[in-house]
């Protein structure tokens, strides 16, 4: 898709000798986080700027991102889920993160709002686009864990099944929308 | 991508390049030798300051330098203060909320709200209002200014993506819930003219808290939420000049049209919500035609275009189970090469489950789907749609559903 054969995690571990790498990270993620805090404020500025502030997070701790068996996607929603609680605790956006790495300050125009919305909506899609590819159980699981945040305990009420099975559902999904996301890139 | 998200990248790649140099720097390594060098000028740069400051032996003349190491901050790490002032309220505002009129009671406690809006300066604590409702809690109170800028510690520079507005008076309101806070402030003006209530909202699992502050002679507000082919109606009582109610099941991506209703059951207000231009609702009401008139056979519209124009696939399966899905692969000239064709993988598409759109599949098809470009290349795209009645998986079967074509001038 964007040429570059390496999946989320080598990108990451290559960011600290090559810093173009975060930017086929960035270009990649950055439609699936702005879509998160599109949905999750409904504001487009401040999605944009949790954004900004999630990505800055993330290109600080890269150094320290060590590869397991989720998603590298998993990791940056982590972060991405951390700035947007921690927003709602402070009223207000941090810009920690920005500040360390001496970042400029970025506005969004007017006329860059609508085009917020355009790029929340082509995540959505990629979301749903992956969330199409798994079989029904695993989907629900998916969307239970990753996008509604429930504890497995609900979701395995819900899905009639036990915890485990619950795990077992979510984590096959994310391996399998591994595997279709270093497909496409490469 | 936007304007915002390309100077966000390049702010990150410089950052990365910033963070790669200073990692570049070589390290020292720790050898005898490397500790006969730095142990003798560790004592040197210690030893010899500390020396002139007790004995003054040494004594440069002239003024001394001074080292800053920064002991105040550009930046405060410390909770947000409320910035309060004894100014009363300006008399309009005051004359159109009767819960500020009331006595302040006990339960009008000031507390750590007030500093959530870093834009609401000069706070009244005389005129700060706390309401409980079920698990919301909501506080009213007046700002002398509602688009103030966050402090600037001395000497340190404003942010330049902050606009300073003109100073204006107004009233806020804070209101928490379990999973978080928020709150608006409006002036005078604004509550006279009717204004929109902000949402609290966190992922589906949550209702959204809804709330504002409405003038005095509001006995009940009215949200319709309008969704894509359907409309919801929230009716919600008036108390203390505030409202609030927990919704659940809708989107605040479109702004609901908002009525407040007086005492007799008039309207005193009706903002009618986000508006449609008459050529989006022209194309909108033209668009549900077509998904309307969507069959089982795959068509595209329009059948013909220039080279920047979307291209839209609909078919109604007859059918479809829920674990149906559908692929579509797209053939013809690479948009970013036009000398080059190829094939690409539109997507998978499950049937909408919904509404209007239930059993539809829609597909959009803009040129970058075909490597990257943003302009077709005049000629013609065919594509194949298979089925696949079991899920997406490699060891499930799967067939073709049907064909489809679309011309580019």
């Amino acid at each position: 898709m964007d040429g570059d054969p390496r999946d989320d995690r080598e990108l990451l571990a290559a960011t600290a000798r090559e810093p173009a790498a975060f930017g086929v990270f960035y270009r990649r993620n950055v439609p699936l986080i702005v879509a998160y805090f599109a949905d999750r404020t409904q504001d487009p500025e401040l999605a944009a700027d949790l954004t900004a502030e999630t990505f800055a997070a993330a290109l600080h701790a890269s150094r320290r991102y060590r590869p397991g068996p989720e998603p590298a996607a998993a990791w940056l929603f982590a972060i991405a889920r951390s700035k947007l609680v921690d927003s709602y605790r402070r009223g207000q956006v941090e810009e920690r993160s920005r500040r360390k790495l001496a970042m400029q300050p970025l506005r969004l125009d007017d006329s860059e709002i609508e085009r917020v919305e355009e790029l929340a909506d082509a995540g959505r899609e990629q979301l749903t686009r992956l969330l199409a590819e798994l079989p029904q159980e695993q989907r629900e699981a998916i969307e239970a864990r990753v996008i509604d945040e429930r504890d497995y305990a609900d979701i395995a009420q819900e899905l009639r099944c036990s915890e485990q099975v619950a795990r077992k559902r979510v984590s096959r999904g994310l391996a399998h929308i591994r595997a279709r996301l270093e497909e496409n890139n490469s | 991508m936007s304007g915002f998200f390309e100077r966000l990248q390049d702010e990150l790649v410089t950052a990365a390049e910033r963070r790669a140099q200073r990692r570049r720097l070589p390290r020292i390594h720790w050898t005898r030798r490397t500790a006969l060098v730095l142990v003798p000028l560790a004592a040197i740069l210690i030893g010899v300051p500390a020396f002139a400051a007790v004995t003054g032996a040494i004594h440069v003349g002239g003024s001394s330098h001074i080292v800053n190491l920064n002991p105040k901050p550009c930046v405060s790490l410390s909770p947000l203060r409320a910035r309060t002032t004894t100014t009363p309220p300006p008399a309009d505002l005051v004359s159109q909320l009767g819960v500020l009129r009331r006595p302040k009671d006990r339960g009008d406690t000031t507390e750590n709200s007030l500093a959530m809006l870093p834009f609401a300066s000069g706070i009244n604590l005389n005129y700060v209002r706390v309401r409980h409702q079920g698990p919301v809690k909501l506080t009213v109170f007046t700002a002398q200014d509602i688009h103030a800028l966050p402090e600037v510690p001395k000497g340190c520079a404003k942010p330049p993506a902050l606009r300073k507005r003109p100073a204006e008076p107004g009233v806020c309101l804070v209101y928490r819930y379990s999973f978080g806070a928020t709150g608006q402030c409006h002036t005078a003006a604004e509550l006279r003219r009717g204004n929109q209530p902000n949402a609290l909202t966190s992922g589906r699992r949550h209702p959204a808290v809804v709330a504002d502050v409405v003038p005095d002679g509001v006995n009940e507000v009215v949200l319709r939420f309008r969704e894509h082919d359907h409309a919801r109606t929230v009716r919600i009582p008036v108390v203390e000049n505030t409202y609030v109610a927990l919704v659940r099941g809708v989107r605040f991506a479109r702004r609901p049209e908002v009525t407040w209703v007086g005492p007799t059951g008039a309207r005193v207000v009706d903002t009618g919500g986000s508006r449609r231009t008459p050529r989006q609702t022209r194309l909108i009401i033209r668009s549900r035609a077509r998904d309307r008139a969507a069959g089982p056979r795959p068509t595209v519209f329009p059948t013909a275009g220039g080279a920047r124009r979307l291209f839209t696939l609909r078919f109604r399966p007859r059918r479809p189970t829920r674990l149906t899905v559908y692929t579509v692969r797209l053939v013809g000239q690479s948009t970013r090469d036009c000398r080059q064709r190829g094939r690409r993988d539109v997507g998978v598409f499950i049937p909408g489950r919904h509404g209007a759109g239930k059993g539809l599949v829609e597909a959009l098809l803009d040129p970058p789907l075909m490597g990257g470009g943003s302009d077709w290349c005049a000629g013609t795209y065919h594509g194949t749609i298979s089925v696949w009645p079991h899920g997406l998986r490699q060891d499930r079967t799967h067939h073709l559903y049907g064909r489809f074509s679309f011309r580019v001038r």
